[in-house]
């Protein structure tokens, strides 16, 4: 699933370690994120969503 | 502690440990491994909890799930392929049928903790909690002590029958050398 979460963070010079830590996951997870090879639970991307100042439906692209 | 510490401890607690381990199993030090083994899983669990940092998150749990099924998957097949060989061979070497025989019931337990567990997880709710875990830790302590009976109980010895020593069970010492009267 194709999202701006990348996009998102570095508008807020916010680092990866950094967003993982606000959304309570591993770093790996972020990298994994941004790259669109991990789809997250619900909660998760609610969670990154909440980090980003965003919601689900501007982060993730459907 | 860091991440990158509590992985450097893990590392060298673990080697130490199967040293231990190994050790008291070439001993046939049978409660010292049960000590060593409560021992390290409790240290464990504390090194767990010193860790500041996310040690796992659903990522980690969603690899771990796919990991063990094709861990489980691989294991079963191996097991069963070689549960054949070497009971097919078994008139080759008596020490054959053992190990075929464990091999087996090893793969039976894998596949009935898997079926138990998805059945667990798959429910919306099993029941309480509480009676889960103590459920769990009757069955860990049953099985420990028909371990421990098992070791214990002298089974496997030499009883003496019509004047001569004859084997009972898979005795590992030599027969006595008292007169059998």
């Amino acid at each position: 699933m194709k999202n701006r979460i990348k996009e998102f963070r570095i508008r807020l010079k916010m680092t990866q370690d950094e967003l993982a830590n606000r959304a309570g996951v591993r770093r790996e997870t972020i990298v994994f994120l941004e790259q669109g090879k991990y789809n997250p639970s619900l909660k998760l991307a609610h969670d990154v969503a909440l980090a980003l100042g965003s919601n689900i439906d501007e982060l993730f692209i459907f | 502690m860091t991440l990158k510490e509590y992985r450097k401890i893990r590392w060298v607690f673990v080697v130490t440990t199967a040293i231990i381990f190994s050790q008291t199993i070439y001993y046939k030090n049978y409660l010292f491994l049960i000590a060593v083994l409560l021992i390290a899983s409790l240290i464990h669990l504390y090194l767990r909890r010193q860790v500041k940092e996310i040690l796992a998150d659903e990522r980690d749990y969603a690899i771990g799930g796919k990991a063990a099924l094709w861990a489980i998957q691989i294991y079963s097949w191996t097991a069963v392929i070689a549960m054949f060989m070497f009971y097919s061979f078994r008139d080759l070497n008596p020490a054959y049928e053992p190990i075929g025989l464990t091999l087996a019931f090893s793969t039976c337990i894998l596949m009935l903790t898997y079926a138990v567990m998805f059945r667990y997880y798959n429910r919306v709710k099993f029941t309480d909690k509480k009676f889960v875990y103590s459920v769990l830790i009757l069955v860990f302590f049953a099985g420990m002590f028909i371990f421990a009976a098992r070791l214990f109980s002298g089974e496997d010895d030499w009883i003496c029958q019509n004047g001569r020593w004859v084997e009972h069970g898979h005795p590992d010492f030599p027969a006595p050398e008292a007169e059998c009267k």
